[in-house]
């Protein structure tokens, strides 16, 4: 396995114990409230961004991706 | 002239649009079965994005979404954290399985399982499965369909006729365009509601208390704080336990990306990059859902006592005095929603119900293209009639089954998992897999009562399915290497 694809693993783990017990009983509460939403409402909001960012970078980092990418600009040139 | 009447108009004037936008681009697809069904294997990334993201917000969205945050407060924050990681998988799958679709001709999540696992019993067991949780959900829909039309119009308008009016334009061009017409209204309702959505979750909380922030900020310092932690309270009013919700999430976030109808759309993505996109976009859809809870959430102390919780929208929008021209607007957001849901159902319903069921009883002179393509519109029919039965002249909870709904289907998941990742998994393995975990779902569904420890059924369903999968497939023979090595190198 690729050292890309376990940390893709990895903070995808994170982020799923993010939206249940353990990690969101750590910010379960109402105070600070965050851009006009409890913590409760702001942190899964937080959670979902993360998730697109995390797999936004993991397809924008993929090698066969970048190589077919490279492979219609070598035919195009 | 009645301002009923405009709303009505309104709506009229947004279903014959719809009808336009999904008749039209039917005409461009060849006549065949994987038209109909696939789309030619030809929808962008536009296309797939809003049949993906539309097809799940369905009327419970609009409705229920609203509801359950008046009601039950944060607790309604688990329709956005299981869609968080819940469509990760399709960005693995979903390219795997449209270059197999491509290439073997598959059009359906049972098509393509039937092969791996090289069992024909398979493939009849989840079209069974498939129709049993598609019907009270199609039916749901009607139901939502016809209650915004009866509700604006005063009671004019009733039950039957609207929810057979909104339909008749779904069934048409369902029937004419197959997933085409799915694709291309699910477009335009798409973006349509979630214009309407992020508009009255800002208005209305602006209107109301003077801000977003200033309405959560009331309900912190009221005896309704409770609602603001998380994880919110349950059916029952009671403060929910971590358990039931961190497990009712995770069976939710399993099953999303192995609904039939969802994962079927793989076959008609037209490259692996629109597959992997999707799934990489989809949580910008899932966004739409703050304003969809924030329209609950301000009716916590604004309108106190409404029953049932899941009226609270349509409520809300009766006693404002808003512009009659935004009731209408808002009612055909109501009407998109239902739709956009209830169009993907019936035409996944149907493909499945022929390519999965009928096929494997049918005298091989009607298998052919044309014969095929002309059974599914048949049975576009036959569904629309039986769920609008259920819906307006049945009063069999049907709606009830929906319940058991996400722990049955996250029992698909364990099965696709294994087709591309597990050489060893084998049919015989995969039948009863599937078997025991739906069974084990629906036993600890009726008797919650017996449950060794209070988490959602389908965790219970998940342990005896992968149990039974590992187990029966290492005791039994391995399928040929060669249609393995088809898969695992897919």
């Amino acid at each position: 396995m690729s050292r890309r694809k376990k940390i893709f693993l990895t903070l995808l783990f994170v982020i799923q114990l993010g939206v249940i017990w353990p990690v969101y009983a750590l910010f379960d509460g109402i105070y600070p409230i965050i851009l006009g939403l409890p913590l409760s409402f702001a942190w899964i909001v937080a959670m979902l961004l993360s998730a697109f960012f995390l797999l936004l970078w993991y397809y924008l980092s993929d090698p066969a991706h970048k190589e077919s990418q490279t492979k219609s600009e070598r035919v195009q040139s | 002239m009645e301002s009923w009447i405009t709303v009505v108009i309104i709506c009229g004037i947004y279903l014959a649009i719809t009808l336009a936008m999904g008749i039209i681009p039917g005409l461009k697809v060849s006549d065949s079965v994987t038209g109909f069904v696939a789309g030619d294997r030809s929808m962008n990334l536009l296309i797939l994005y809003f049949v993906m993201g539309a097809s799940i917000f369905s009327s419970f969205a609009f409705l229920g979404g609203p509801g359950w945050a008046y009601s039950r407060g944060t607790a309604a924050l688990y329709i956005i954290a299981y869609g968080t990681t819940g469509m990760i998988p399709i960005y693995f799958f979903g390219p795997k399985v449209r270059r197999l679709g491509e290439k073997y001709g598959f059009v359906t999540q049972a098509e393509i399982l039937q092969d791996r696992f090289n069992s024909t019993s398979l493939s009849a067991l989840l079209a069974i499965l498939s129709i049993i949780v598609f019907i009270p959900y199609l039916t749901l829909q009607m139901k939502g369909a016809g209650y915004v039309l009866t509700t604006i119009s005063n009671g004019v308008i009733p039950q039957w006729l609207g929810a057979g009016i909104a339909y008749l334009v779904v069934l048409l061009y369902v029937y004419f365009s197959g997933v085409m017409g799915v694709g291309w209204t699910n477009t335009f309702q798409g973006i349509f509601m979630m214009v309407i959505a992020w508009f009255l979750g800002l208005y209305l909380p602006y209107k109301l208390f003077g801000g977003v922030g200033e309405m959560f900020t009331q309900i912190a310092q009221s005896d309704m704080s409770v609602m603001l932690q998380a994880p919110g309270l349950n059916a029952a009013g009671e403060p929910w336990s971590w358990w039931g919700y961190s497990s009712a999430v995770v069976v939710s976030a399993v099953g999303f990306s192995v609904w039939p109808h969802l994962f079927m759309r793989a076959f008609a993505a037209d490259s692996d990059r629109t597959m992997k996109l999707t799934a990489v976009l989809y949580p910008t859809f899932q966004l739409f859902l703050i304003p969809i809870l924030i329209i609950g959430f301000t009716a916590i102390l604004a309108y106190p006592g409404v029953t049932p919780a899941d009226t609270i929208l349509p409520h809300v929008l009766t006693q404002l005095d808003l512009p009659v021209i935004i009731i209408g607007l808002v009612c055909a957001g109501t009407l998109a929603a239902s739709m956009s849901s209830g169009d993907a159902i019936l035409h996944s319903a149907a493909s499945i119900g022929v390519r999965d069921g009928l096929d494997h009883i049918l005298p091989d002179r009607w298998k052919t293209d044309q014969k095929e393509r002309y059974l599914i519109r048949l049975l576009v029919i036959v569904i629309s009639l039986v769920a609008y039965y259920f819906a307006v002249i049945s009063d069999i909870p049907i709606v009830n089954l929906l319940l058991g709904s996400y722990g049955g289907v996250a029992q698909i998941f364990p099965l696709v998992f294994c087709m591309f990742y597990w050489k060893r998994a084998n049919g015989y393995g995969a039948v009863s897999g599937l078997l025991g975990g739906v069974a084990a779902t629906i036993f600890f569904l009726l008797y919650p009562e017996l449950r060794p420890f209070p988490l959602h059924e389908g965790i219970y369903g998940l342990i005896i399915n992968i149990s039974l999968l590992t187990g029966v497939s290492l005791l039994t023979e391995p399928e040929a290497q060669e249609r393995i090595e088809r898969y695992t190198n897919a």
